[in-house]
């Protein structure tokens, strides 16, 4: 099987060649972009992320487990007077707790939301880097491909999309 | 065979010598250092022998008198290790006289409080709580000195051994003491003078009352001071007398208080005086004087009382309040037989005419208690000048000084010097080595009071004994049995002691050992007093201007706190602010403010917050006295000027050493007033003042509640109307007002502290108490510059000014626009005091606030409130945040800034061994870094409980006594069980008068003040 | 494309730059070697921290009291201090998380830097509750975990409690949101940097760019996650200052008790911030060579923000002082006129002065774009900021309700030097961090080159 790497200058370029090669239904492997090319992901058709629903299921765990943590703490474990307030009983003393609940909440998901996100793209110290050609993270555009039959015509339908260089796995060996 | 155990595996293995070997070798000296003294060691020998040497040389060197503790073989039934015990003894050290109990701990007296059995003379002021501290004082002296042949540490058989005077010689041995009131001591000079006829007594008052002594024995024929009756009197005039502070050392102040009360028959009290004192911020009206007017005042009063009375008239020369004095004089003879007139003065003369006075008033026997004076001053200036001449021509063959320091309080060195050589032998018996001792041949070190036995006949009719506490810590010996070493007798006093009283004091049916229990005893046979009444009028009036060489600047010496100086050295005195101005570790010249201004001298408030004075010498004639700071004092006379006694100690100890000045340099010939005085400044950087509080007026806030006995008499609530507030409901009173239901404090305990306003005279016995009792640190003077005093309970004092809120409104309303002042003015005026201020006290502490701000901010709940009302304070729990200090409205909370134990920098009694066993075991020493404050002595009502637990019963209303409570005889304090519907407490809670310090803020303290009323009744 | 916008918006990049000279640009400093202005400056900076940790450690081992407190004022200089650093580190994370949120495409020159403030102006802000407590070594017990003895918790009604998880969270959250904007510029430095030249500089950066590729999915989470930690951050911001606020707006002392406090507060937070932020890039700018990106513009854009803040701080003043002559109470009204007419009269002049007045300055268009101007006005945002904190702490405490305990305050060397020792810590930090971090979020700068590129607008 063999990789081939379409190189772009110009991510208004890059956008319009997947188009044709989409529209060539040639299965595109992944694309590298040195920053976030806006119209791309609806191109290649991905799937709207889910981040965001973590990120709210994470802040009502924080919540929870500040109200749990405050109300046991205060209220159960060991009540005391303090300052006159009503210590004894959670929801009349809720005024007090607010800002520790909304810091836990915000604590929580923030964090949590941070480490899946590395989790699904693999992003940790020391983790390998998969784009192929170190210019992506500068100013270049580059098309993965894996194809394994019908090659050539591949290749020449990536040259009708003005691309400024095709590289392929063999050639990558040296 | 002998059986063999094995020490060890190794000896089961090879049994040989080593294993048994107990001891390691000895240091082989010769080898390393051979006959011929070359050094020859290894080094590891040398090392070993610098190591040995090194030890053997600090352990040598280690010296703990009394720190070792010895756990008891044998329990002495009377010590339960834990448990308090209380020893009923009396304090007269010549100065002041309280009957006291001893709290005792473990051996150890920790407490001084009053014996309220004794019913009478049993004030322990500020000063007697503080004398504990001179027990443990590390400058006493450890055994006797003869400064003759240098040698130090001689023993007391020794000196007897070969006693190089003697007594029965055809020159005199003079005793000279400090005033004792001791039947059983009078026996033995009895003795000693039946023995030797030229043995002779002198009492020595530091500050004498000779003239008024004199005086009483003229008309009643004792030497004796009067007792006066404040309980029964309605109106008092006192003519600078400071009979509520240091005046006569006795304890007026409960029978004051108890007349205090608005509710029946409140006295009235007049006061003429030239400085600040206690008694004159106590009064309900305050006349400003010079002290020579005190002559025209009394005798303007006197000729129009004689006149209507019919009596002679006397010639006096007129001042500036004879209106006023018309109307007070119409008052007296009104209020006849329950008045009293009182007047300060050396002038034996002018207190005559001041009892003859009371006597056409009728007072004597009523107000005045001629049957029952007082014998706690003793001093005699003739005789001791007398003595001095003596001393001069060589009469005297030897001195037996006791007590008395010389060269600190007598005003003439040199004379004292001069006839002091000519004595062959002087010895003097004390506590500790003073300025007197360099002139002195034997210094013998003599019992702490709290070591020794003793009694004494303060007043006629009444005995108390003295027992001791605690064993001698020192090679000292009593004064009585020194005496009677002299005498050649063979007995110890505490024998003697017993057999006298039981021969000459006590009845046969009275019981010693319940005597030595109670520490008093009132006897039936008392000697009968009968009035002179044939004072010649003529007489007085001829010789009545004596010491008062008038015109000029006139300057008044006056006693605070400090007293005599002979306990400079006691830092909680020195740290003790004087109640009037507020500032401690220093004495100055008092002024007025014009005075100030017309001598260019400045007060000035430095970038710090703190009090600058500028430094002056005072001149009169021959006497000088410099490097005195100017204080200016609101309330003082124009043309005098005042200085206390007391400080510039220079042979006292580490904290009394150079503290102020020494006032006694013009206490010439006994007389405390002096005119002709000339001050000139010096040009030197201010004088750095340590005061506790510089902002002087109430700033228009409702702080201090007051009224006027008028407006009470029409409204119970004149001055304290209830603190309402705005709400969406209207009007409502802010114990109704919360953002949720309050916690339920009805049952159980609820501890509460009753601060009556009006029975407070601001004496500062409670601050002391508190301080002893929860070993509160002292800082020392430079700290409390910085603000940072430690005092649990503070006296704020507070005085009137011109501009108030009401005048400013009337002023901006009026229709005059130039009048009007602006808000900004407004409140600059308001923090001048006025030229003569009314002055109010307000004791403060911890208030227990129920909605404590404190608590709610301590991020790690180190402060929380208990169910019986208690704020409490976790001190190992405390991380310092100070957070709880700024959300206190009353500014109650202390930090500790710094580790005030054990501290160099701190050098005061925790700082010293052997200071350090004042210590209360029921009271945490606190750590550096953490908060503290006034816990309601928690300590004792746990006690008052677990009590009450054991005999299983309920706490009785008084069980529980908190220190500042307990130290005030004036009862202005009253701590209890607001719950308990039987309390003192819950009555004064009910009152009119009761209300809570702030509290609009919304705190509900636990301590309540009650308001405080004037008797302003038709005096000008 | 649909991201071209009109050409009468200004651009924001200068000059006609390609992708690859952006990257050249951003990757300059780190590349390069530090000129003598950065050596100077940070030798400075570092002599002035190792100073201030000479004070702290005086503090800690003789105690509190080598500060200038007293009974009375129980803090001065250094909470001051923390609230003033607090403040400060607003600004970043209302730049990057606010203006995300609003699209605001200038944003993304500074949010890098501006972020990197506010992490280290955190720290300091950190060090003052921690060292102001008279008992450091037992800070833990602020925690929520039990004492020795098993039951006693911390106390949540405290604000300062409420301060703890507050600022932990605060840092810990602008922390995360800086480092994963940094990643794929880490990744950029990654791909440059050769490995046989310099192989340690290398490895570092492979490591610190978490092997980011820059995949058209990880991208897509990138922007989300952005997104919604943007949306975090916004009231977290806000929360943050709102709740220091109320270490002083819970307390019952006349000034403190204040119910404006928290948006107050945040106002002066993004006002001091934001001014900090412009003092730092036009120093910054110069010295790293990157007028192209931070232009005139950017530094205007601040400005207004500066009017518009301080103005309204002004406004909070000004209530302050009608509610305590409405509230009618005795010791509020003396508490305000005590500010403006009493002993510290000139902390309340000079808050006045720096932080009401001065920022109206930049309703003048030259003013307002003028570099040298908006650094000095800036400087002195800073200093009235301090001033205002100074006022608010210990103007109400010196005199409270019980004038017996009025005192006044005058700080020692060792708060001074503690000051001074985080302001140098504070540009060891930023210094450090020009030199080796990318200080412009370059990713997101190319994504809108051609939309705000001058080159592109032609």
């Amino acid at each position: 099987m063999n990789k081939i790497y379409a190189i772009y200058d110009d991510e208004e370029i890059l956008i319009e060649g997947i188009k044709k090669l989409k529209s060539n239904n040639v299965k595109i492997h992944e694309v590298y972009t040195p920053f976030p090319v806006h119209g791309l992901d609806k191109v290649l058709g991905l799937k709207f992320s889910r981040l965001g629903v973590c990120a709210f299921i994470y802040g009502m765990c924080g919540l929870c487990f500040a109200m749990l943590m405050m109300g046991y703490m205060m209220t159960i474990d060991w009540p005391q007077i303090i300052g006159g307030k009503p210590n004894f009983s959670f929801f009349d003393n809720i005024p007090t707790f607010i800002p520790i609940m909304f810091e836990c909440t915000v604590l929580f998901s923030a964090h949590l939301l941070a480490l899946t996100f590395m989790f699904r793209s693999k992003l940790f110290p020391g983790a390998k880097s998969r784009n192929p050609d170190p210019r992506t993270t500068d100013d270049k555009f580059l098309v993965e491909l894996h194809v394994d039959d019908n090659y050539n015509d591949i290749i020449n339908l990536v040259k009708k999309t003005n691309v400024s260089e095709i590289k392929t796995s063999d050639d990558k060996e040296d | 065979m002998k059986k063999k155990y094995w020490k060890s595996i190794e000896q089961t293995k090879n049994n040989n010598l080593e294993l048994h070997k107990e001891f390691a070798d000895k240091i082989p000296i010769e080898k390393i250092i051979d006959n011929k003294n070359n050094f020859t060691a290894s080094r590891r020998d040398f090392l070993k022998l610098v190591g040995f040497s090194t030890v053997a040389a600090t352990i040598t060197s280690c010296e703990t008198p009394i720190t070792e503790s010895v756990p008891y073989l044998v329990k002495p039934e009377e010590i339960t290790p834990g448990n308090a015990n209380y020893y009923a003894t009396t304090f007269d050290d010549g100065y002041d006289f309280a009957s006291v109990l001893i709290k005792t701990r473990e051996g150890r007296p920790i407490k001084i409080d009053p014996n309220y059995e004794a019913r009478s003379l049993y004030d322990a002021n500020s000063r007697i709580q503080s004398s504990l501290l001179s027990l443990y004082d590390s400058y006493r002296l450890k055994s006797p000195v003869n400064q003759k042949s240098k040698e130090l540490n001689i023993s007391l058989e020794d000196y007897f051994r070969n006693l190089n005077f003697d007594l029965s010689s055809n020159k005199k041995t003079v005793f000279l003491t400090s005033s004792f009131t001791s039947p059983s001591l009078n026996n033995i000079i009895k003795d000693l003078k039946l023995k030797y006829p030229n043995f002779e007594i002198i009492f020595y008052d530091p500050i004498s009352y000779s003239g008024l002594l004199d005086s009483y024995d003229e008309m009643f024929g004792v030497r004796a001071l009067p007792n006066y009756r404040f309980e029964k009197a309605d109106f008092i005039i006192s003519i600078g007398a400071d009979f509520l502070g240091e005046w006569l050392n006795f304890d007026h102040s409960e029978g004051y208080a108890s007349k205090r009360d608005p509710d029946n028959k409140m006295s009235q009290h007049i006061h003429f005086e030239s400085n600040m004192s206690l008694s004159g911020s106590n009064a309900d009206k305050r006349y400003i004087i010079k002290p020579s007017e005190k002559v025209s005042v009394l005798t303007n009063l006197y000729n129009i009382i004689a006149k209507s009375f019919g009596e002679k008239q006397i010639n006096s020369q007129s001042c500036k309040y004879d209106a006023e004095i018309k109307l007070l004089a119409a008052k007296l003879i009104r209020s006849k037989g329950k008045s009293i007139v009182l007047i300060d003065s050396s002038d034996k003369n002018l207190q005559n005419l001041c009892f003859k006075l009371n006597m056409l008033l009728g007072n004597i026997n009523k107000t005045i208690n001629i049957a029952e004076p007082l014998f706690i001053k003793k001093g005699d200036d003739n005789k001791f000048n007398i003595l001095l001449n003596e001393m001069l021509e060589g009469k005297v063959e030897s001195l037996i000084i006791n007590d008395v320091n010389l060269f600190y309080n007598f005003y003439d060195q040199n004379k004292l010097k001069k006839s002091f050589k000519k004595v062959n032998v002087i010895t003097q018996l004390t506590l500790k080595e003073n300025e007197t001792s360099p002139f002195v041949n034997y210094i013998i070190p003599k019992n702490h009071f709290l070591e020794s036995w003793g009694d004494s006949n303060p007043k006629n009719g009444m005995y108390t004994l003295r027992q001791p506490v605690i064993n001698p810590l020192f090679d000292s010996i009593q004064v009585e049995d020194f005496l009677l070493k002299l005498l050649g007798n063979s007995k110890n006093y505490k024998d003697y002691l017993k057999s006298f009283w039981k021969k000459s004091i006590l009845q046969s049916t009275t019981n010693w050992n319940q005597v030595l229990h109670d520490g008093f005893y009132f006897s039936k046979q008392k000697l009968i007093i009968n009035i002179k009444n044939n004072l010649d009028i003529n007489y007085t009036s001829k010789n009545i201007w004596l010491n008062h060489s008038d015109g000029g600047l006139e300057l008044l010496l006056f006693a605070n706190h400090l007293g005599d100086g002979k306990m400079a050295n006691i830092p909680w005195l020195q740290e003790l602010p004087d109640p009037i101005n507020r500032t401690c570790w220093d004495n100055y010249l008092c002024i007025s403010k014009n005075l100030a201004d017309n001598l260019g001298l400045k007060n000035k408030i430095s970038a710090d917050g703190q009090l600058d004075g500028d430094i002056v010498t005072i001149k009169s004639g021959k006497l000088e006295l410099s490097n005195i700071p100017v204080f200016i004092q609101p309330g003082h006379s124009d043309d005098t000027v005042s200085l206390s006694f007391g400080y510039g100690r220079t042979k006292s100890g580490k904290s009394g050493d150079n503290v102020g000045v020494n006032a006694f340099i013009f206490y010439k010939n006994f007389i405390s007033e002096y005119s002709g005085i000339e001050i000139i400044k010096q040009e030197t950087s201010p004088h750095k003042f340590a005061s506790v509080q510089l902002a002087h007026t109430m700033m228009g806030r409702d702080i201090v509640k007051e009224a006027t006995l008028k407006e009470y008499k029409k409204d119970k609530f004149a001055g304290n109307h209830p603190e309402n507030l705005h709400t969406p409901e209207g009007m409502k009173h802010v114990e109704n007002i919360s953002l949720w239901k309050q916690h339920d404090y009805n049952d159980g305990h609820l501890w509460n502290l009753a601060i009556d306003l009006n029975k407070c005279t601001g004496c500062g016995a409670c601050v002391t108490a508190c301080h002893i009792e929860n070993n509160v640190p002292v800082v020392g003077k430079s700290e409390i510059r910085k603000h940072r005093d430690m005092h649990w309970l503070r006296i704020d004092r507070y005085y009137s000014s011109d501009m108030t809120m009401e005048k400013a409104e009337s002023l901006n309303e009026d229709d005059n626009p130039n009048n009007d002042i602006g808000l900004v003015k407004k409140y600059k005026l308001m923090e001048e005091p006025s030229q003569n201020p009314e002055v109010v006290f307000q004791p403060v502490m911890c208030q227990h606030c129920n909605n404590a701000p404190c608590e709610t901010v301590c991020p790690v709940a180190a402060t929380s409130h208990s169910k019986e009302g208690l704020n409490h304070m976790a001190y190992n729990r405390c991380v310092g945040t100070r957070y709880c200090a700024n959300n206190c409205p009353y500014k109650v909370r202390r930090f500790n800034w710094f580790n005030y134990k054990d501290n160099d920098d701190f050098d005061f009694n925790m700082n010293d061994d052997l200071g350090k066993l004042v210590l209360n075991p029921d009271v945490t020493v606190r750590a550096r870094g953490v908060m503290e404050k006034c816990s309601f002595c928690i300590q004792n009502i746990q006690k008052a409980k677990l009590d009450a637990k054991k005999e299983n019963r309920k706490v009785k209303d008084g069980d529980v006594k908190i220190a500042c409570e307990n130290a005030c005889t004036t009862g202005a304090m009253v701590f209890g069980d607001v719950n308990d519907k039987s309390s003192k407490v819950h009555k004064e809670k009910q009152h009119e008068r009761s209300y809570n310090l702030l509290a609009s803020v919304g705190t509900r303290p636990n301590v309540f003040y009650k308001t405080k009323i004037r008797n302003k009744k038709d005096v000008s | 494309m649909s991201h071209k916008e009109s050409h009468i918006r200004e651009p924001l990049i200068l000059g006609d730059k390609s992708y690859h000279d952006i990257t050249v640009d951003i990757a300059r400093p780190i590349e390069t070697k530090a000129n003598k202005w950065w050596w100077l400056l940070f030798g400075l900076s570092l002599t002035l921290f190792l100073w201030g940790i000479g004070c702290i450690l005086y503090t800690i081992g003789k105690g509190i009291g080598v500060w200038g407190l007293n009974k009375t004022v129980g803090w001065a200089w250094d909470i001051t201090n923390f609230v003033w650093w607090i403040g400060i580190g607003h600004a970043g994370t209302a730049i990057s998380a606010v203006l995300l949120l609003f699209r605001q495409k200038w944003r993304m020159a500074i949010n890098r830097s501006a972020e990197a403030m506010t992490i280290f102006a955190v720290f300091q802000a950190g060090l003052f509750p921690l060292i102001h407590m008279g008992r450091v070594w037992v800070g833990y017990f602020v925690f929520p975990i039990p004492n020795n003895f098993g039951s006693l918790w911390v106390n949540f009604n405290s604000p300062l409690l409420w301060d703890v998880f507050a600022i932990s969270t605060y840092l810990t959250v602008s922390i995360v949101f800086w480092y994963l904007g940094l990643i794929p510029d880490f990744a950029m430095l990654r791909d440059r940097i050769n490995k046989n030249v310099k192989p340690f500089t290398q490895k570092i950066y492979s490591l610190l760019s978490f092997g980011w590729s820059g995949g058209a999915k990880d991208w897509q989470r990138f922007e989300s996650v952005s997104l919604i930690l943007a949306g975090l951050a916004t009231p977290l911001v806000f929360s943050v200052h709102s709740i220091v606020s109320t270490d002083f707006a819970t307390a019952v002392l006349p000034g403190w008790h204040t119910t404006i406090f928290p948006p107050y507060f945040v106002l002066g937070a993004l006002f001091s911030g934001f001014a900090m932020v412009s003092t730092l890039l036009l120093v910054m700018r110069k010295v790293l060579n990157l007028e192209a990106y931070v232009t005139v513009k950017h530094i205007e854009y601040m400005n207004i923000i500066i009017i518009l803040t301080g103005s309204l701080v002004g406004v909070a003043y000004i209530t302050e002082l009608f509610m305590a002559w409405y509230s009618g109470v005795e010791f509020e009204q003396y508490a305000f006129l005590n500010r403006a007419t009493g002993p510290y009269w000139w902390s309340y002049a000079g808050m006045m002065t720096c932080n009401v007045i001065t920022p109206q300055i930049f309703w003048i268009k030259k003013i307002r774009t003028n570099l040298a101007a908006t650094f000095v006005i800036t400087i002195f945002v800073n200093i009235g900021m301090w001033f205002e904190r100074f006022v608010i702490i210990v103007t109400s405490l010196h005199r409270d309700f019980l004038p017996s305990s009025w005192t006044m305050y005058v700080p020692t060397f060792v708060e001074v030097g503690i000051f001074l020792g985080t302001v140098g810590f504070f540009f060891v930090l930023f210094l450090l961090y020009s030199r080796t971090f990318p200080v412009i979020a370059q990713a997101e700068l190319k994504s809108i080159l051609k939309s705000s590129g001058e080159k592109y607008k032609k």
